[in-house]
C-alpha cells in the first residue's frame, strides 16, 4: 500500500525499521523480564500511597490504590501481548487452512466457505466479538476466543487469493505430473510460498490485536480484575484523568507505540520483500567503485 | 444492471436472515436466565414468575419466540427491555440520533480530511508535504477511539472548561455539541486509513498515461488532478471507507461509553452486562443492518461508477 515512502536500495535495515525494531524489542523484552524488572508487585496495595505523582520510588506514580504503575505496566503488557498472540493464533490455524483449501479446491467447497467469512464480515468490526461474550460470558479466554473469530476472514481471504495466484504457476502443474497428492500439494509446495506475505499480515495483525483486545478490556468485556491488561489499566484509571492523567495516558501511549512500531517494521518488511518497489542504485556511484571515470 | 442490483438486494436478504438467526442463537446461549435478569434479585412468588413468564413471551418456544421477535421488527416494534421493563422504542428514541449521528458526522470529518491530504501526499510525492502527511497518518493509525477520547477530555477540561459533553439534548444546538467532540475523537481512525488509500490509488492514476495524455493536451493541473484522476482513483477510497464503517459503528460503542454520551453503545455494553437480551439482540441486529446496508449501497454505486464491475 505505501510506495515509495524512503527512497529504497534493497536494504533491510533502514532508519525507521531500525528505530520500530528498538521500541519492540524494548517492550517486549522488558514485559518478558517483568518479574526481574519490576520494581514492586503489581496488585500489592499501599493505601499509604495511593495517586502518588512519579517520584524515585515509583517512576510514573501510583494509582488509586496505591499500586505502582510501572510495574502494572509490565505485567499488564503480558497479559496484553499474550492475548494478542493469542488471537492471532486462532486466527492462523483456521484462516490459513481455510484460505488455501478454498482455494485450491474451489467450487462448491469455495463458496461455502467463502460466505461463513461474509457472514462473520458482515457483523461491524469488534461487534461479534461483543454478543459472543454476552453470550458465552465475560472473561479473558472469551475475548481471544471471540477477536480470534473475527480475526478469521481476513487472513482466510489473503490466503486464497495468495493460492488463486500460485495454483497457476508451472511448479503446481510439474507436482501434479510427478503423482504428488493434493495434501502434499498444498502444504509442502504452495504453502511455503506464501508463508512471507502472510507473516508480514500477522504482524500488522498483532498490532491490531492489541488494540481490539484493550478495547474489549476498557469495555469490561476482556480481562477481569485481579488479572490487567493496558485497555483495562486505561479503563481503572479514567476517573482521575484530570486530576492525574499520567495514570491513564501511560498505557495508551504504550499501546500506540507498539501498534505504530509495528506498522512501520512491517512497512520495512514489506519494501524489502517486494523488489519492484527499490529504486536502481545511483549509477554514478557504481562508476566510482569501479573506477570508470568518464562515460 | 437491474440483474446486478438484483443480485445485490438478494445477498443483502440472505445475509440479514442468517446473521438474525446467529444473533438470536448467541444471545439466548447466555447461561443466565432471562427470568433472573428480568426479577433482578428481588424476592418474587411462583405467581408472579409465571406471569412475567407470559408477559416477556417466555413461555414459547425458542423458535416461536424468534419469529415473535423478527415480527416485530418488521412491524417497527422491537419488544421489551428486562431491565427498565418499558418498551425498546422508547428506550432507542433518544439514544438512536447519538449513535448515528456520531457516525455520519465523523464520517464527515474523516472524508473531508482524508481525502485532500491523500491527494495533496499523491501530488507532492516524496517531497515534505508527503512525508509529514504519512508519518502522521501512520500515527494516527494506531491511536485507539477510547485512547483518544480520554486525551480530548482532558484538553477540554483543561481549556475549554465552559464546553458540556455530558448529558442530554434538547435542541439541535445541543444535539450537535454533544456529538462534536466525540465524533471528531472517532474519527481518526479512518482519516488514517482513507488517506493512505487515497495516496496509494492517487499514485497509481497519476503514473497512468492518460495522465501524460491530458498534460500534453494542456489540461490545467487542477482538472486533471480532481477531473480526471482523482475520478479514477475514488473506488478503492469508497470501498475501504465502506468497510471502515463498520470500524466507525463499533467504535462509537467505545467513544460514547467514555463520554458517557447516552447513546446506543453505552445501552449495548450496559445490556451485555446485566443480561438485557432483547435489547442486545435489538442493537446489534440494527448495527448490522446499517452496516449491510451502506455496504450494499457501496457495491451498487461502484456498479454505477465502473461498468466493469457490472460484468463481473
Amino acid at each position: 500500500m505505501k510506495k515509495d515512502k524512503t527512497v529504497n536500495y534493497g536494504k533491510f535495515f533502514t532508519a525507521p525499521v531500525i528505530i520500530s525494531l528498538a521500541v519492540l524489542i524494548i517492550i517486549i523484552g522488558s514485559v518478558i523480564f517483568a518479574d526481574l524488572i519490576a520494581p514492586y508487585d503489581p496488585n500489592a496495595l499501599d493505601m499509604k500511597n495511593m495517586l502518588k505523582d512519579p517520584s524515585s520510588l515509583h517512576w510514573l506514580g501510583t494509582d488509586k490504590v496505591g499500586r505502582d504503575i510501572f510495574s502494572r505496566l509490565l505485567f499488564g503488557g503480558r497479559t496484553s501481548l499474550l492475548s494478542a498472540l493469542g488471537v492471532v493464533g486462532i486466527s492462523v490455524i483456521i484462516g490459513v487452512p481455510v484460505g488455501l483449501l478454498s482455494g485450491y479446491y474451489g467450487g462448491k467447497l469455495d463458496t461455502l466457505l467463502m460466505r461463513i467469512c461474509d457472514i462473520i464480515v458482515s457483523f461491524p468490526a469488534l461487534l461479534l466479538a461483543f454478543v459472543f461474550v454476552a453470550a458465552f460470558g465475560r472473561s479473558l479466554t472469551n475475548a481471544i476466543l471471540a477477536l480470534g473469530i473475527v480475526y478469521i476472514p481476513m487472513l482466510a481471504k489473503l490466503t486464497r487469493s495468495l493460492m488463486l495466484i500460485e495454483k497457476n504457476k508451472t511448479y503446481v502443474e510439474a507436482a501434479h505430473s510427478i503423482g504428488y497428492s493434493n495434501r502434499r500439494i498444498i502444504f509442502l509446495e504452495i504453502f511455503p510460498n506464501c508463508i512471507s506475505t502472510i507473516l508480514v499480515q500477522l504482524t500488522l495483525d498483532i498490532g491490531y490485536a492489541v488494540l481490539d483486545m484493550a478495547a474489549m478490556s476498557f469495555l469490561g468485556l476482556g480481562v477481569q480484575p485481579p488479572t490487567s491488561d493496558w485497555g483495562f489499566m486505561l479503563e481503572e484509571n479514567r476517573a482521575f484523568l484530570t486530576t492525574h492523567p499520567l495514570t491513564a495516558i501511560v498505557p495508551g501511549l504504550v499501546i500506540i507505540l507498539i501498534v505504530v512500531a509495528l506498522n512501520i517494521f512491517t512497512d520495512g518488511v514489506q519494501a524489502y520483500l517486494d523488489p519492484s518497489q527499490r529504486a536502481l542504485p545511483s549509477v554514478t556511484k557504481f562508476k566510482r567503485k569501479l573506477g570508470i571515470t568518464r562515460d | 444492471m437491474s440483474k446486478y442490483i438484483g443480485r445485490k438486494l438478494l445477498q443483502f436478504l440472505i445475509i440479514m436472515v442468517i446473521t438474525s438467526v446467529i444473533i438470536f442463537i448467541m444471545v439466548r446461549l447466555s447461561k443466565t436466565d432471562p427470568l433472573t435478569a428480568i426479577v433482578g434479585g428481588k424476592q418474587t412468588s411462583a405467581e408472579t414468575l409465571e406471569q412475567l413468564k407470559i408477559k416477556f413471551g417466555l413461555d414459547k418456544t425458542f423458535v416461536q419466540q424468534y419469529f415473535s421477535w423478527i415480527g416485530g421488527l418488521f412491524r417497527g416494534e422491537l419488544g421489551m427491555s428486562f431491565k427498565y421493563q418499558i418498551s425498546i422504542n422508547e428506550l432507542f428514541a433518544d439514544r438512536f440520533p447519538i449513535t448515528i449521528g456520531l457516525v455520519l458526522l465523523s464520517t464527515i470529518i474523516a472524508l473531508v480530511i482524508a481525502i485532500p491530504s491523500g491527494v495533496l501526499a499523491a501530488v507532492k510525492k516524496n517531497r515534505a508535504a508527503d512525508r509529514i502527511i504519512s508519518i502522521i497518518s501512520v500515527f494516527l493509525a494506531g491511536c485507539p477511539p477510547f485512547f483518544m477520547s480520554l486525551l480530548f477530555i482532558l484538553f477540554i477540561a483543561r481549556y475549554l472548561p465552559s464546553y458540556q459533553f455530558t448529558g442530554g439534548y434538547s435542541n439541535f444546538r445541543e444535539y450537535f455539541l454533544r456529538i462534536l467532540a466525540p465524533s471528531i475523537a472517532l474519527a481518526f481512525t479512518m482519516i488514517a486509513l482513507a488517506c493512505r488509500i487515497t495516496r496509494a490509488s492517487m499514485i497509481e492514476q497519476l503514473n497512468a498515461q492518460y495522465t501524460q495524455t491530458a498534460v500534453s493536451k494542456g489540461v490545467t493541473e487542477r482538472q486533471l488532478v480532481w477531473g480526471h484522476n482523482f475520478r479514477n482513483a475514488v473506488i478503492p477510497v469508497l470501498s475501504v471507507v465502506s468497510v471502515q464503517i463498520g470500524g466507525m459503528i463499533a467504535g462509537s460503542v467505545l467513544v460514547e461509553n467514555v463520554f458517557s454520551l447516552s447513546g446506543l453503545g453505552t445501552l449495548l455494553i450496559d445490556s451485555i452486562k446485566t443480561s438485557d437480551y432483547v435489547v442486545v439482540q435489538d442493537i446489534t441486529m440494527l448495527m448490522v443492518l446499517i452496516f449491510m446496508v451502506i455496504s450494499t449501497l457501496v457495491d451498487i454505486l461502484y456498479a454505477l461508477i465502473d461498468p466493469r464491475i457490472r460484468a463481473n
